[in-house]
């Protein structure tokens, strides 16, 4: 399946990723390849996922215990102030 | 014979009998690294030898004494680095990661320590598990020690090529579509997939949860059973963690290869297929035959789909698991940005590779609204069809035996521009982790340019114990040893 060069950007939009105009033009095509080589799995005969057997998560029970201390949790952020952690403005730059 | 050359078998039993300090035998690790890495560049993080030699000597201490002792006491292990350690930085491979410095261990790592293994250093990888030759790492290319021009194969190239090399009796990967065992195919070593859940993925960088495991990577088989057996076992910290069959023991099997009955996929010995690595591996299974072993071949069609499902189901994850790397509490974060929304952006574009985006664009993709039942929700029963095509496949034979890849390692920058070349590497490794099955990667002789030629074998679900006994047999009978190369 072709991809166009709206469709990437709109991914990357939704993923968070600036990209470059060559990345764009790469994974226009990158991305196309991969598509059409994956058409191949709409041949193969599929059973209903709702008898799929995969095991269960074991879950643990929901109590307090011991968890990473503040100074270590924030020991590798970019810019911390009073034991936040710093960021921008969340307001868009245009407005 | 330098200690470096020994592999896990004799070094322990040398250890054992007093012959063999751990000092002598981190002391040759650490020298090997010396003389060979500026080559092969297989370490990101070497620790103070100081510190190892340290570490090492307590052991010594410790086994003079008479100290009861595990079987990795003493032994130098390389780490990759996806997975935490304490006191050295966890990359992944990867911009984002370059500065991070875990504030815990890895369980794995945990589990290590307490058997006191030696941890010598963290291994170069592509960012994130996204690759199949170590040309994808933000840092540097690791090279094949068998021919520095060739790719180790990824992404665990770094902890395969240490091993091979010499300069880690033991190393820990991570195997998503095939990270482990391809590199140890592509390098000549020992790689072992542990079935999905036998062993605990806290701490390990997550690039698709349903298929992640962490695995052990050494040059014979009773290395990988160690530590297998070591870091094995359920983990409260990983929900998906459970108990798979224990390694009966390392002082040879139960079972012979008249207990055995080993099937060879039709779809893996033809097409795409390179002669000498299909003629390498039918020789093997032949050998295994002429010791007892029933030997079929069988068909399992669904495989040539294996590829595109894993694709699409583990670019999908990633697309999750990646949107942590946002520049706020951690990690790389872009410059300049006036808004948290630019910020996101910068960071990513700033700290991604080329592959890590295609995958997680891809990912999206797959996942978003219009695409998401033609594409993910079709993988996924596509996934299901290929486990109940494997499961049946196991009523018949304990293991299946194949090639690891169906080429020899190729060479550096080769298929760096090709991403469907490079994912086919993948083409016999990715059934496995999409089924949740136990595999190994042993080396079965070389191709005609001298290359390792690697032989895979699958076993059933939870039979990890079955796999690598399987793979014992293998290495007694069908000459499945690991060699030393020469670094060119």
């Amino acid at each position: 399946m072709a991809v166009s060069r709206e469709t990437v950007l709109r991914m990357a939009d939704l993923a968070r990723i600036a990209l470059d105009e060559d990345d764009v033009d790469r994974l226009v095509v990158d991305l196309g390849r991969v598509l059409d080589y994956v058409e191949m799995l709409a041949d193969v005969e599929t059973p209903d996922l709702s008898a799929a057997g995969r095991a269960a998560a074991h879950l643990r029970p929901d109590s307090v215990g011991e968890s990473l201390a503040t100074e270590d949790a924030l020991s590798n952020a970019p810019v911390v102030r009073h034991d936040h952690l710093v960021v921008p403005a969340f307001l868009p730059e245009e407005s | 014979m330098e200690p470096y050359e020994l592999g896990y078998a004799k070094a322990m039993e040398l250890m054992r009998s007093g012959e063999l300090s751990s000092r002598d035998l981190c002391r040759s690790a650490l020298d090997r690294m010396a003389e060979v890495d500026s080559r092969v560049g297989a370490f990101l993080t070497v620790r103070e030898p100081a510190d190892v030699l340290r570490e090492a000597d307590e052991v010594d201490a410790a086994r003079s004494r008479g100290d009861e002792l595990g079987p990795l006491a003493g032994v130098p292990v390389a780490v990759k680095d996806n997975i935490a350690c304490t006191g050295m930085p966890t990359t992944a491979g990867s911009s984002s990661l370059s500065n991070y410095q875990s504030p815990y261990d890895a369980t794995v790592v945990r589990r290590l320590r307490e058997a006191r293994a030696v941890v010598t250093g963290k291994t170069n990888m592509d960012e994130f598990a996204m690759g199949s030759s170590c040309e994808n790492s933000a840092f540097r290319v690791t090279r094949n020690p068998w021919n520095l021009s060739r790719v180790p194969g990824g992404s665990s190239g770094g902890s395969a090529a240490a091993v091979s090399a010499g300069m880690s009796t033991l190393a820990l990967g991570s195997d998503t579509g095939g990270s482990v065992r391809q590199p140890a195919g592509f390098c000549g070593v020992v790689g072992f997939l542990p079935s999905y859940g036998a062993v605990s993925r806290y701490g390990l960088v997550a690039f698709a949860s349903s298929l992640d495991q962490i695995g052990p990577m050494s040059r014979d088989v009773a290395g990988a059973s160690a530590l297998f057996s070591s870091i094995a076992g359920m983990d409260p910290l990983d929900a998906t963690s459970v108990a798979a069959t224990p390694v009966r023991g390392l002082g040879g099997s139960a079972r012979g290869p008249s207990d055995l009955a080993i099937g060879l996929p039709v779809e893996c010995f033809g097409d795409g297929v390179d002669a000498a690595v299909a003629t390498r591996v039918r020789a093997a299974a032949g050998a295994v035959g002429d010791a007892g072993a029933r030997v079929v071949e069988l068909s399992l069609p669904s495989i040539r789909y294996a590829v595109a499902a894993y694709h699409v189901v583990a670019d999908a994850e990633a697309s999750t698991n990646l949107a942590r790397y946002d520049g706020v509490g951690y990690g790389l974060r872009g410059k300049g940005a006036r808004d948290l929304d630019t910020m996101y952006r910068r960071s990513r574009r700033e700290g991604f590779g080329l592959e890590v985006k295609r995958r997680v664009v891809l990912g999206t993709f797959v996942l978003s609204e219009g695409y998401r039942d033609r594409y993910y929700a079709l993988a996924r029963r596509v996934r299901s069809a290929i486990a109940a095509e494997l499961a049946a496949a196991f009523e018949d034979v304990d293991l299946l035996v194949m090639p690891t890849s169906p080429t020899t390692a190729f060479g550096v920058g080769e298929r760096i521009d090709d991403p469907l070349a490079m994912y086919l590497s993948d083409a016999h490794t990715v059934a496995a982790n999409l089924a949740g099955l136990p595999a190994v990667s042993l080396p079965c002789g070389h191709d005609d340019s001298g290359m390792p030629v690697g032989l895979q074998l699958i076993g059933r679900r939870m039979a990890d114990g079955a796999v690598l006994d399987g793979a014992r047999i293998f290495e007694e009978v069908a000459g499945c040893a690991c060699e030393l190369p020469e670094i060119g």
